[in-house]
């Protein structure tokens, strides 16, 4: 045996060794203070959970999962310092990502390069799972949920619609998605209006969508905005139905709206009473932690853990190819959000979009649609 | 060397430039500009178009710096008409109108920005090394305006215009030089910028941001480079070296910006001063 | 035709709402010549400080009166402890310090009232409207207008034509000859801040009360549109901030009309800024006030 070989089996011996005794190291970069601190405190929630609940099992691979968390402050530049740190140290087996478009595109790039697995969970900006094959994403494409919505809104009958958008990647993704498919499906598009973020009086929006009169109105809009435009709506005169993507359909939208959320259906989010009972008991978990107020962004955190924990299992190892490969791969999977049927080439999610309907002051699940 | 660190000295350079960018238009000819992350945003957008075209990095920005300063220009227009709180605020709404430009056109990208720039070529040391170098031709030629005639003319007609124009100094004609000169430089931290970051949106360029490259100057000290200099690289670290603050960060930086402009109205580089009048003082 | 009206009504009452918003700025710079950004967060504070009283004792005159008091406290104490040493400093350092403390202010309210911010438990005028002429106009938004519309002439009246009034306008451009006229410099100052303050927090309770939601950034919405206002009505002139505000509610209720994919709200507020300052430098107004 010559020299060469034998310290490269002794540095083998000795890796084995290590990565034997060694934990696995899972990171969250979520936004743990500022001002989308409450996605952070959910994300976080969600993925204590899970950890505990995946330890309390005998972990993976007969090793311990131990939690680093990353506060990102919703900062591009954040983000990829974070990233520098994580991909010169090489501790993390991969990074869940929790938080908004930019720190997460931002830092999908040094990810790739560094071939390190980067789990988008909650971003919706189409660029970030076209850094690379080590970027997947686990929540859906802004385009398709707009393209659901219009399937959605075709087949409850209506011919003519009016959209209105706020302005942001999220906004603009979704109402793309949603012009695409409804010109596909012959769904008419009355008109097009846009607000910005920070807009809280519609007045001129109300009297524009009065005056159009559609079968019905989609709002694309965030809670703090859709929620005074909605009620702005039905105190206008509007009574048309209403149709709202997915961060419109949580418990502050319903406190700031009151009576005026009375029959709008929401696409593509998860009630308290979405009828899977591993996603029930998840939710009285997060709640008994005080971090329900992101749903959507704890459950799909959570769901991210089951994916790693089941392509781990499937590999046997923690080698970053061969777990991409093994995420890849991913086929049928049951997770807490419904069926994970698998990834698209681009890595997107195929997966189930809930709707729900506000009724009596409270969302409630109607149906599922499928992909 | 890590890419940590490389990372570190990038962004810090990056917003050394930036800063003193600002100071020679509010610091040396004393036009208050509260709507600077424009010009930033024009360089940075620049770059990253010409970039995702095909353009090689390098050739983008005299691009980026050219175009910065021709808006400059304009704007630096409004100084004539207005001045002090006046032009504070028209910079400010200047500031607005880029984004609001920006959001609403697909051309730049839209509320979704442009992302997927491709690397420069020079390799993340290559890159890291770039940053530092035109920070320090920067702080170089940001000592020898101070030093020389050009200087001189702004400090004339940022201390009184009218009097300045009795020795032969145009304010109108400086104005404009400071705002151009000014302006292209922060499109050469723009361009810096996106070859770190190689993503960039709307919301980069905000107001915020506007704010933070003038606090980096005032707390530094306006009209010192050196003060500058280490105004930037403080509120740059700031977010890493109190990340401990966690939740009561943003109520810091509020704070620190208060307590400076109370206490040291002069800033970081008028501490030495303090100190040296409390010792020398019986 | 219905539409346009919508349009013309909607803008007035924006432009009131503005003009409540930018009331005590207009006061505060015209007297002192400071822009007191952090005035945003005066109104923020009225409204957090009035829901969470309503919230708690189920009645708007407490959380009205007490925002009220509250606010006209804090406005008075932002003079004393942050702007009265720096009065002689260069523009920038008041600037600095007003957006250093609505900073502080708006992430206390996060850290205290949570980042979702707060609604009204219980709120009659929710959603209530009145039909004029075709048209629905909010109830709150009405009542805004008028006491808008009352406010601001009256005070107009006031700092122009009583002699109390003259003798505030006194002591901006020459205080050292108003206080030897027995102008009390000091006194006309905190009731500058004051009654600025009291009335961002009426117009902070009553959007809070429309909208059914106060949130930590409630401010930024007006703050740097009552800038624009300020300057646009030239150097502290009541009238000419009316003015102002109604010109910019108009400009952005039309203009988002038929602009909108082209410039957002903020943009054209500022077009207009640009447009109107580059042919009036000194604004709408008159002069100085």
């Amino acid at each position: 045996m010559t020299l060469k070989s034998f310290f490269a089996s002794a540095i083998c011996f000795i890796s084995l060794l290590s990565s034997a005794s060694a934990d696995i190291l899972i990171g969250l970069q979520t936004p743990l203070t500022g001002p989308a601190a409450t996605l952070g405190k959910s994300a976080k929630g969600a993925a204590e959970i899970a950890v505990d609940r995946i330890n309390a099992s005998g972990g993976l691979l007969g090793q311990k999962l131990v939690l680093q968390i990353y506060d990102d402050q919703i900062q591009g530049a954040q983000a990829i310092s974070i990233a520098n740190q994580v991909t010169s140290d090489r501790k993390l087996t991969a990074m869940i990502a929790s938080s908004y478009s930019e720190p997460t595109r931002a830092a999908a790039t040094i990810y790739q390069s560094a071939k390190m697995l980067y789990l988008a969970a909650t971003a919706s900006h189409p660029d970030i799972t076209k850094a690379g094959n080590f970027v997947f994403r686990g929540s859906h494409l802004g385009e398709s949920q707009g393209e659901q919505a219009a399937a959605y809104m075709k087949k409850q009958g209506y011919k003519k619609l009016s959209i209105v958008k706020v302005d942001n990647d999220f906004g603009a993704s979704v109402i793309n998605g949603l012009k695409d498919r409804a010109k596909q499906i012959d769904l008419g598009i009355a008109s097009e209006y846009a607000f910005s973020m920070s807009d809280r009086q519609f007045g001129t929006l109300v009297a524009n969508i009065k005056r159009d009169a559609p079968d019905v109105v989609y709002i694309c809009a965030f809670e703090f905005n859709g929620g005074p435009l909605v009620a702005q709506l039905r105190a206008g005169g509007f009574t048309g139905p209403l149709v709202a993507c997915q961060s419109m359909g949580n418990q502050v939208f319903l406190q700031i709206t009151g009576p005026a959320s009375e029959g709008i259906a929401v696409i593509d989010t998860r009630a308290p009473d979405y009828p899977n009972p591993a996603f029930q008991d998840f939710f009285k978990e997060l709640k008994a932690r005080g971090a329900e107020a992101s749903p959507d962004g704890a459950s799909s955190t959570y769901a991210f853990f089951e994916i790693l924990a089941d392509a781990i299992k499937r590999t046997g190892s923690t080698d970053p190819e061969r777990l991409r490969d093994a995420v890849a791969a991913t086929k049928e999977l049951p997770t807490i959000r419904g069926v994970l049927h698998g990834f698209t080439a681009g890595r997107e999610v195929l997966q189930e979009y809930p709707v729900l309907k506000a009724q009596n002051g409270k969302f409630a699940h109607v149906e599922s649609l499928e992909p | 060397m890590n890419a940590y660190v490389l990372g570190l000295l990038t962004l810090n350079s990056i917003m050394i430039i930036f800063a003193l960018s600002l100071n020679v238009i509010t610091g040396y000819c004393g036009q208050v500009s509260l709507g600077h992350a424009a010009f930033y945003g024009i360089g940075a957008y620049t770059s990253a178009m010409m970039a995702v075209a095909g353009v090689p990095f390098l050739a983008t920005i005299p691009a980026a710096m050219v175009l910065s300063a021709i808006f400059g220009y304009f704007v630096g227009l409004t100084s004539l008409r207005v001045r002090h709180d006046f032009l504070a605020i028209t910079t400010m709404a200047c500031g607005f109108l880029f984004l609001g430009v920006v959001r609403k056109s697909t051309f730049l990208g839209g509320e979704l920005g442009i992302s997927s720039v491709p690397p420069s070529g020079l390799g993340s040391l290559g890159d890291t090394l770039l940053a530092v170098g035109s920070a320090l031709v920067v702080i170089i030629l940001s000592l020898y305006i101070q030093k020389n005639w050009t200087g001189l003319a702004f400090r004339a007609v940022e201390s009184d215009e009218d009097a300045a124009r009795t020795v032969a100094v145009n304010p109108p004609s400086y104005k404009l030089l400071a705002f151009c000169l000014g302006t292209a430089l922060a499109g050469l931290a723009g361009a810096l910028y996106v070859n770190y970051a190689r993503f960039i949106v709307p919301d980069t360029f905000s107001f915020g941001t506007s704010i933070a490259v003038l606090a980096m100057i005032t707390i530094g000290g306006i009209g010192s480079t050196f003060g500058v200099c280490a105004g930037a690289i403080l509120l740059t670290l700031f977010p890493e070296v109190f990340r401990f603050l966690g939740n009561y960060r943003l109520l810091t930086y509020g704070s620190l910006l208060i307590l400076v402009m109370m206490f040291i109205p002069k800033g970081l580089a008028g501490v030495p001063a303090i100190l040296y009048r409390r010792s020398s003082s019986p | 035709m219905i539409y346009y009206a919508d349009l013309l009504v909607n803008g007035l009452a924006l432009g009131c709402l503005y003009a409540m918003a930018s009331v005590g700025l207009t006061l505060i710079y015209g007297l002192l010549r400071i822009l007191h950004i952090a005035h945003a967060g005066v109104f923020t504070l009225g409204a957090m400080i009035g829901i969470s009283l309503t919230n708690l004792t189920s009645s708007l005159v407490i959380g009205f009166t007490g925002a009220i008091c509250l606010s006209m406290i804090a406005g008075c104490l932002m003079y004393r402890i942050f702007y009265e040493r720096i009065l002689r400093e260069p523009p920038h350092v008041a600037v600095l310090i007003s957006i250093g403390l609505l900073i502080v202010m708006e992430d206390s309210f996060r850290i205290i009232f949570g980042e979702e911010g707060i609604t009204l438990h219980n709120n009659p005028f929710y959603l209530k409207t009145v039909d004029v002429a075709g048209i629905q106009l909010n109830v709150v938004f009405l009542a805004l207008a008028a006491i808008a519309v009352i406010t601001l002439t009256g005070l107009a009246y006031f700092v122009n034509g009583t002699r109390v009034g003259i003798a505030w306008r006194a002591t901006v451009s020459k205080p050292l000859i108003a206080t030897s006229f027995g102008v009390d410099v000091i006194k006309v100052r905190y009731l500058a801040f004051g009654i600025g303050s009291m009335l961002a927090a009426i117009a902070g309770v009553m959007v809070a009360v429309m909208n059914n939601l106060v949130e930590p950034s409630f401010g930024s919405v007006v703050s740097y549109k009552s800038l624009a206002i300020i300057v646009l009505g030239g150097l502290g002139n009541m009238n000419g901030a009316l003015l102002a505000s109604l010109c910019l509610g108009l400009a952005e209720s039309f203009g988002t009309a038929f602009f909108d994919s082209y410039l957002d709200r903020n943009a054209i507020a500022a077009l207009v800024l640009i447009v109107v300052l580059m042919a009036r430098p000194s604004g709408f107004g008159r002069g100085t006030a």
